[in-house]
C-alpha cells in the first residue's frame, strides 16, 4: 500500500468514522435541530470518547478481529442513528464565520500536512503519547509492564490520546510514524469547529469571526498539528462546556449526558484534565445550585451521569495501579504531598509562578490576550449589564477559566522540579487548555449577539 | 458613546489587531523557503520521511532493524558525563548522542527494543546468563566490549555495530 493510501486509509478509519459515530450518537441524543459544525465537532470528540474503551479492551483480550471492524461497524450505528434523529440544520445569519471558519480550518490543516513530512521521533510526542500508543498496540499484553516502566516516558498519564493513535495503528495493522497524528490532530479541526460555531451563535459577527482568528494565532494551533494531548484536552474542555451552556440553555435534556462523556474524554487526556473538568463543571454547578432548592434536587438525580467521568478517573487509577506506575507530582518518593508542598512552597515558588502567568497572560502571540481580556471585560460587563451578563456564557467562562488557572498555577507552585524549568517547559501548554473557553466568553461577554439571549 | 458599547468596541479592536497578527504571522510561514514540499508531505513513503529527518544516521536504523531478531531487546550505552570536567563540545556531543538514542528507540519498536543502560555489555550479560537474548549496540565513538573474542559483532552502517553472546 502506497503512503497516501495507508493514510487515506487511517484517515477514514481513524477518523472519519469516529466522526460518523459520534455524530449519529449526539443527534440521537440531543435530538437534531443543531449546525453541522456543531454536530460534526461534538461528534468526532464523543466518538472518540465511546470508542477509546473498545480500543483497550480489544488490545486487552487480543481479540482477534481486524481493529478497522470497530470503528467502521460504529459507523455504521453512526448512520443509523442519525437517520432516525431530526437533521442538522444550518445556523442562521453566520455573518462571515463560514469563510472564516474555512480559512481556519484550511491554516490548520495545511500545518498538520507539514508536520507529517515528519515523523514522530521527539519531544513528549515520541516519549510520552507515540511510545506509550506503541507499548499498548505491540504487546504482548502481559509483558508491556516492562517497555511501560522503560521506554514510555510518564507511563502514568491518562489513555485517550494512546488510545486514538493506537486506532490508527490497528487500521494499518501495524506501527506507524507519523499517520497517527491524524486522529489526535483532528480534535483540532473538531474544537475549531465548535469554537467557530459557539462564537457565531453567542457573539456579534465581526467579534466572532476575529476571537476566532486570535485565537488561531496563540501556541494552540502549534500544538495541535503534533501528537501532543493538550489540543485534546482544549477541545474535551472546550466541548463539555458548551454541552453544558446548551444543556443551562434548555437546548435538550441529551446535552447533560454528552457533556458528563466529554468531561470523561478530558479527565481520559491528561493528568490535569481532572482539574480542568472541574474548573468548566464548577459555573454550572453553583448556578444550579444557587437556583434553588426544587432545581437542585432534580440536579441530584441527573449528577448520576458525573458517575461517567468518575469511571474514567478510576479506570486510569486501576491502570496506574496494576502497572505500578508513579506520578512525578503526586507520588515523588520521599517527598511531602503536592497539598503540602504548595504550602511549603508558597513563599518561594508564589511570586515567580504569578509573574510567570501574567507575563504569558500579556504575550498576544502565546494567549492571544483572550484570558486577559476575559479577566477585564467581564467584571466589567457585570457592572456595565448587571445580571443580564449571567444569562450568557461570559461570567461562567470568566470563573472556569480563573478557577482553571489558579488550580494550575497551585501545582506549579508545588512542584517538585526547578520552579523556573517546570515553567518555562510546561505553563503555555496549561494555559492553552482554557483559551477556547477564554475567546468565547470574551466575545460574548463584550459583544453579545442581540438576537440570542439563550445559546445558538 | 455608551459604555457598553465601548467595551464592544475596546474587544472588537483588540482582537482585530490579533487577527491581523494571525494572518501576518500565517502568510509568513507559509512564504517561508522550509515548508516541506507536497511530496514529502502526502506522497513520500515512511522511509523516505525517516531519512530526511534523520540524515545519514537513518542507515543505523535500517541495517539495526534488518540485524535485530524478532522481537529482540537490544542495549545502548546511555551518555554520561562528569559534571567537574564536562566542556560544551562534550555538553554538546552528548546532547547529539543522547538525541540519537530518542530517535533511534522511538523509530525502532517494537523492532527491537533499543534501551540505553550505562553498562550495556554487563547488562546483556546477565540477560543472556538468565536465558534472555539481548544484544548491544555500539555506536561510533562507544567502546567495543572488554573481551571482545568472547562476543558476536555484526557491522551495521557508519560505524555501528550489533554484539551479541553466542
Amino acid at each position: 500500500m502506497t503512503a497516501l493510501a495507508t493514510f487515506a486509509w487511517v484517515l477514514g478509519v481513524a477518523v472519519a468514522a469516529p466522526a460518523v459515530f459520534g455524530r449519529g450518537v449526539l443527534l440521537a441524543a440531543v435530538g437534531g435541530g443543531i449546525a453541522p459544525a456543531v454536530a460534526w465537532g461534538h461528534g468526532y470528540l464523543l466518538g472518540q470518547c465511546l470508542l477509546a474503551p473498545v480500543t483497550l479492551l480489544q488490545a486487552r483480550l487480543d481479540w482477534p478481529v481486524h481493529g478497522a471492524i470497530a470503528p467502521l461497524v460504529a459507523a455504521a450505528l453512526g448512520v443509523a442513528l442519525a437517520r432516525r434523529a431530526a437533521r442538522a440544520v444550518a445556523s442562521p445569519s453566520a455573518g462571515g464565520m463560514t469563510w472564516t471558519l474555512g480559512v481556519a480550518i484550511a491554516l490548520f490543516v495545511e500545518r498538520c500536512l507539514a508536520a507529517a513530512a515528519d515523523p514522530i521521533r521527539v519531544s513528549d510526542e515520541a516519549m510520552n503519547w507515540a511510545s506509550k500508543a506503541k507499548v499498548l498496540f505491540a504487546g504482548p499484553w502481559a509483558g508491556i509492564g516492562e517497555p511501560l516502566a522503560h521506554f514510555v516516558s510518564h507511563a502514568d498519564y491518562p489513555l485517550l490520546d494512546p488510545l486514538v493513535q493506537m486506532q490508527a495503528f490497528a487500521a494499518a495493522g501495524r506501527v506507524l510514524h507519523w499517520e497517527n497524528r491524524a486522529p489526535v490532530q483532528a480534535f483540532g479541526v473538531a474544537l475549531l469547529l465548535l469554537v467557530g460555531a459557539a462564537l457565531a451563535g453567542r457573539a456579534r459577527p465581526a467579534v466572532a469571526c476575529a476571537t476566532l482568528l486570535a485565537l488561531l494565532g496563540t501556541r494552540l494551533p502549534g500544538y495541535g498539528c503534533t501528537a501532543y494531548a493538550d489540543v485534546m484536552l482544549a477541545a474535551c474542555a472546550f466541548a463539555a462546556f458548551d454541552a453544558l451552556a446548551r444543556a443551562r440553555d434548555g437546548a435538550g435534556r441529551g446535552w447533560w449526558p454528552v457533556a458528563c462523556v466529554l468531561l470523561a474524554g478530558a479527565v481520559a487526556t491528561k493528568q490535569e484534565g481532572l482539574l480542568v473538568a472541574g474548573a468548566a463543571l464548577a459555573p454550572f454547578a453553583a448556578e444550579r445550585a444557587l437556583a434553588g432548592p426544587r432545581r437542585a434536587v432534580a440536579g441530584w438525580r441527573r449528577a448520576a451521569w458525573l458517575a461517567v467521568p468518575a469511571l474514567a478517573a478510576a479506570g486510569q487509577a486501576r491502570f496506574v495501579a496494576a502497572y505500578g506506575l508513579a506520578n512525578d507530582m503526586l507520588d515523588a518518593p520521599g517527598r511531602a504531598g503536592l497539598a503540602a508542598r504548595i504550602v511549603a512552597q508558597a513563599g518561594t515558588h508564589g511570586p515567580k509562578v504569578l509573574a510567570h502567568h501574567l507575563e504569558l497572560l500579556l504575550d498576544g502571540a502565546a494567549t492571544g490576550w483572550l484570558p486577559l481580556g476575559l479577566f477585564v471585560a467581564a467584571p466589567v460587563a457585570v457592572v456595565l449589564r448587571g445580571r443580564d451578563v449571567f444569562a450568557g456564557v461570559g461570567a461562567h467562562a470568566c470563573c472556569a477559566c480563573a478557577l482553571a488557572l489558579a488550580a494550575y498555577m497551585a501545582v506549579f507552585v508545588g512542584t517538585v522540579h526547578d520552579v523556573a524549568w517546570h515553567l518555562a517547559v510546561a505553563a503555555d501548554r496549561t494555559t492553552l487548555h482554557v483559551l477556547p473557553i477564554a475567546a468565547l466568553g470574551l466575545a460574548a461577554v463584550a459583544a453579545p449577539r442581540a438576537a440570542v439571549t439563550r445559546g445558538p | 458613546m455608551k459604555p457598553a458599547a465601548a467595551l464592544a468596541f475596546a474587544v472588537a479592536a483588540a482582537m482585530a489587531w490579533r487577527a491581523g497578527a494571525t494572518l501576518l504571522m500565517e502568510a509568513r510561514r507559509l512564504a517561508a523557503s522550509d515548508q516541506p514540499a507536497w511530496s514529502q508531505r502526502l506522497l513520500a513513503s515512511t522511509d523516505a520521511r525517516i531519512a530526511r529527518a534523520l540524515g545519514a544516521d537513518a542507515a543505523i536504523l535500517a541495517a539495526l532493524q534488518a540485524a535485530a531478531p524478532r522481537p529482540a531487546l537490544v542495549v545502548v550505552a546511555s551518555p554520561t558525563a562528569d559534571l567537574a570536567t564536562l566542556t560544551p563540545e562534550r555538553f554538546e556531543a552528548i546532547n547529539r548522542r543522547n538525541g540519537l538514542i530518542v530517535q533511534l528507540q522511538n523509530l525502532a519498536y517494537p523492532d527491537p527494543w533499543l534501551q540505553s543502560v550505562t553498562d550495556p555489555y554487563g547488562v546483556a550479560a546477565g540477560l543472556r546468563a538468565a536465558g534472555r537474548d539481548a544484544r548491544v549496540l555500539q555506536l561510533p565513538g562507544d567502546p567495543a566490549p572488554r573481551e571482545a573474542e568472547a562476543w558476536r559483532a555484526q557491522a551495521l552502517a557508519d560505524g555501528a555495530v550489533l554484539w551479541s553472546l553466542p
